[in-house]
């Protein structure tokens, strides 16, 4: 649940930083995290060795979380380094 | 044999899905607003603020928005060819010019704001265009 949380924050933050930055309202960006973000747990997932449906959850429990994050790296790499 | 393979082709997805994702995170800010600094790549009148440009109203002289705001950055002719002048008070590629007074090759490009005002032939602003370019 908790991971949930944190994903749906990561995303909405993303999504609004986009939005701020680009003028327009972008779905598209959150559309492409999210399919990174599947097709990354996808890869992820090969790493366990449980059944497909366990590894692709505890991959998705990983992955989801860190591709806004990686994301936010950046965009805030771009901000900053304008700024030295 | 085959689980090696796997994992090797999943390894280079990975790493190529966060290098994606990492440049995904930089396209917002190619021509967009800066979070921390939104006027970073605006080049500005020596006595313009935004907040003086907003004092400004349609039906003022141009002398009366001089005394408010200073002189423009550079005038030119008015939009869709009339005779009227367009007075402008922001300009684009603050940063383009800092890097070429600093010798450095490559330049980041955001967001800036417009600030233009349009007067006639009898020194009346018809016209006030502000707000945020993208280009």
């Amino acid at each position: 649940m908790k991971t949930i949380i944190i994903s749906i924050l990561l995303y909405v933050v993303s999504t609004c930083l986009t939005i701020y930055s680009s003028g327009q309202a972008s779905i598209v960006t959150l559309g492409i995290l999210l399919l990174i973000a599947v097709l990354g747990s996808l890869a992820f997932s090969i790493w366990f060795k449980e059944n497909f449906k366990d590894n692709l959850l505890r991959a998705a429990k990983f992955v989801f979380p860190i591709v806004p994050v990686i994301f936010l790296l950046g965009y805030f790499y771009n901000t900053l380094k304008v700024m030295l | 044999m085959k689980l090696i393979v796997l994992k090797f082709l999943s390894t280079i997805c990975i790493a190529f899905l966060v290098v994606i994702t990492f440049v995904l995170g930089q396209v917002p800010l190619i021509e967009g607003k800066h979070l921390l600094n939104q006027y970073i790549d605006t080049e500005f009148a020596k006595d313009y603020s935004p907040e003086k440009f907003d004092k400004i109203k349609v039906g003022m002289t141009i002398d009366e928005a001089i005394e408010i705001i200073g002189e423009p950055l550079y005038k030119g002719q008015g939009y869709k060819d009339t005779l009227n002048t367009n007075y402008y008070y922001t300009g684009d590629g603050k940063l383009l010019n800092s890097t070429k007074d600093n010798g450095q090759s490559g330049y980041e490009d955001f967001a800036w704001y417009r600030s233009t005002l349009e007067v006639d032939r009898n020194n009346k602003i018809i016209g006030i265009d502000k707000g945020w370019s993208h280009d």
